[in-house]
């Protein structure tokens, strides 16, 4: 399912407030992965798992070895 | 009042004489003089092992067995020379197999102390130490798991699935102050997914002695006083719950542990 970037975005944020218990204001594309958003490495795996089973894309976990907030991965899964 | 908040306030109301503190100095760069000439013999004794044909099994045991007795002597010398006292709630001895030993992280000896209490332990440590050369050898015999390998989680489930307990300090590093109790999600991370159970020890330094970034010769005003409480096992079958994401169960336990270690570190106070 292709999706255009303002629909991934909106996916990728309700993601991460089911996975994360995030709160949807913090999620602003400027917010850092770690520092801001407390997402670790191994919650990083789970939400690429998400990812995949939704956009049915192979995913390799390298290309988001770079990315550090949320812009980042939405330009990521979008680029893939 | 218990015991130890009353060693607490006599020991801030009596300060300590300059030549009490003068003896403490001596005394503490004399132990760490013993650990750095120990270490390298402890090394060196243990690769004794490798020429004995026994299986890799009953070297990993006979190794932190040798862990275990030298940090109980190494802390029994301090102690006896004064340089800090301890005590521990209920038993000095942890006997377990298969649990997820946790516990916050105040001062240097920490992981000394539960060395010495618990026997067959397997630590989780920071990768520095496989290349430090007074324990580079010994955590690799003692089969240790550094904490920057790859899949250090589903290392330490193969662990504890064979019987053997692991320690964890959830903080990852030493605190700054007593309550900061900054946990990392690593612990959960382990106790979830081995569906392990966990021993809290809660570790009370007073006053705080050997923290991070401190020098070696910066001592505090009077003898710190070790107290370890071993708390009851935590059942993980109850902070298991498939209907949520397992994201969520580490977050939720990892919360769980804080505020557990939050009560107890401020009750007494």
């Amino acid at each position: 399912m292709k999706m255009n970037k303002i629909e991934l975005e909106e996916y990728i944020k309700k993601l991460l407030v089911e996975l994360f218990e995030l709160d949807i204001a913090d999620l602003k594309l400027s917010a850092k992965l770690y520092e801001d958003l407390d997402i670790d490495s191994i919650d990083a795996v789970e939400m690429l798992i998400e990812i995949k089973k939704k956009t049915k894309k192979d995913i390799d976990p390298e290309k988001f070895s770079d990315a550090k907030t949320l812009g980042d991965i939405i330009d990521v899964v979008y680029n893939l | 009042m218990d015991n130890y908040s009353q060693t607490n306030t006599l020991s801030y109301a009596v300060k300590s004489h300059p030549i009490n503190t003068f003896y403490r100095l001596v005394g503490t760069i004399f132990c760490y003089l013993i650990f750095g000439l120990f270490a390298p013999l402890l090394s060196i004794s243990l690769a004794l092992f490798n020429f004995i044909p026994i299986k890799k099994a009953s070297k990993r045991y006979w190794t932190r067995t040798a862990i275990s007795g030298s940090c109980r002597l190494f802390i029994n010398t301090m102690s006896s020379l004064r340089l800090l006292s301890y005590s521990i709630k209920p038993a000095p001895q942890i006997s377990t197999s298969g649990k997820l030993i946790i516990a916050n992280h105040p001062s240097l000896l920490d992981a000394l102390f539960i060395l010495s209490m618990c026997k067959n332990l397997c630590c989780i440590t920071k990768s520095a130490l496989w290349k430090n050369p007074f324990t580079a050898s010994i955590v690799r015999m003692a089969d240790y798991i550094p904490n920057d390998c790859n899949d250090f989680i589903t290392e330490a489930k193969k662990r504890l699935l064979r019987g053997e307990n692991i320690l964890i300090f959830p903080e990852g590093t030493r605190n700054h102050y007593d309550d900061q109790l900054d946990f990392k999600r690593g612990a959960a991370n382990i106790a979830i997914l081995s569906q392990c159970n966990i021993i809290p020890v809660i570790i009370k330094c007073s006053p705080r002695a050997m923290q991070k970034g401190e020098k070696f010769y910066s001592l505090p005003i009077v003898a710190p006083h070790f107290f370890f409480d071993v708390l009851s096992t935590i059942e993980i079958k109850k902070h298991i719950n498939n209907d949520s994401s397992k994201t969520l169960q580490y977050r939720r336990l990892t919360h769980y542990l804080v505020e557990l270690y939050r009560l107890h570190l401020t009750k007494t106070k």
